[in-house]
């Protein structure tokens, strides 16, 4: 069992924080976790001393891809996280992007603004990236998912092409909340210990 | 892939790619991501690209790895994990820059 650094206390207790604020994943604008991240609390000062996040990869999928989804003109901070989240060198992007290192750079520091093209493009690569696998090794369910993704794929392009940056400076921060939903079973879902859930975007009124 | 410690890398890269797994931070880690500006979604690539130096397995519970490993941005990290196998968990210990291109 962990002692707290700070007083030495022993007695440490489990609890769900109700809405986590996730600014330890790196995400230059509000990531909140809703009722799903479990910490370590000391009884005797309160301090937190560990921190739990179920399915890292999962969450920073859905937080990239709500990011890329919203119209909102992407920032430099937003531009080198969603790198950040697909794990590429600046090399590799700006390649991929059909653009110059410094150029990218450029951006990424905020000293320029993203072409459109250029901020669509990225935006796609963003949404592309892998997303969760899929549990079930059924050849004829591998193939079904597989031309659900193909559709799927072609839509996004479509909808892509013609997705509207909204290019006006808006003074309110962007503010994601993300929860956990779980996927139904027989027995009518999963508890708090069985989490095989997804990140979900939780939809806030406007 | 050097031979030491190379069952425990795969394992480490398996369970980073993975979307069922559970990461935890001590308090001490998180102070480092936050004074050093190495947030979690880098701190991640060093679980997807880096080597396990070091292994320790006692009678406490978990064994105790250590990882280093190379960002996208290039800063070179070693972190301190206490791994859970059996449950597809690590706990994050604590995080040490050894050198930053930035």
């Amino acid at each position: 069992m962990n002692k707290c650094a700070t007083c030495a206390g022993a007695s440490i207790k489990m609890k769900t924080i109700p809405k986590y604020d996730a600014d330890a994943i790196g995400a230059p604008f509000k990531v909140y976790l809703m009722d799903a991240v479990k910490v370590e609390v000391c009884s005797s000062c309160g301090k937190i001393l560990n921190t739990a996040i179920p399915d890292p990869e999962g969450l920073l999928y859905a937080i990239s891809f709500e990011r890329a989804m919203h119209p909102r003109k992407l920032v430099g901070a937003e531009i080198r996280f969603l790198r950040h989240a697909m794990g590429w060198k600046a090399k590799k992007l700006a390649d991929q992007l059909g653009i110059t290192v410094e150029y990218l750079s450029r951006c990424e520091n905020g000293h320029v603004a993203m072409s459109v093209t250029t901020e669509k493009l990225l935006r796609l690569l963003a949404v592309l990236r892998p997303g969760p696998p899929d549990e079930d090794k059924n050849p004829e369910a591998q193939e079904k998912v597989r031309d659900i993704v193909e559709d799927a794929l072609r839509d996004l392009v479509r909808s892509m092409s013609s997705f509207q940056i909204d290019l006006l400076w808006v003074a309110k921060p962007l503010e994601f909340h993300f929860y956990r939903q779980a996927i139904p079973t027989r027995a009518g879902g999963l508890g708090p210990d069985d989490d095989k859930g997804k990140w979900k975007p939780e939809k806030l009124a406007a | 892939m050097a031979a030491a410690f190379k069952a425990e890398t795969t394992y480490l890269r398996s369970w980073a790619s993975s979307y069922f797994s559970e990461v935890s931070w001590d308090a001490e880690a998180e102070d480092t991501m936050r004074t050093e500006g190495i947030p979690f979604v880098l701190v991640r690539q060093v679980f997807l690209a880096g080597r396990v130096v070091t292994s320790e397995k006692d009678d406490a519970y978990g064994a105790e790895w250590e990882v280093v490993g190379t960002t996208c941005d290039g800063e070179r990290l070693r972190l301190a994990l206490t791994v859970y196998c059996n449950e597809y968990r690590v706990r994050i210990r604590r995080i040490r820059v050894l050198r930053s291109d930035r």
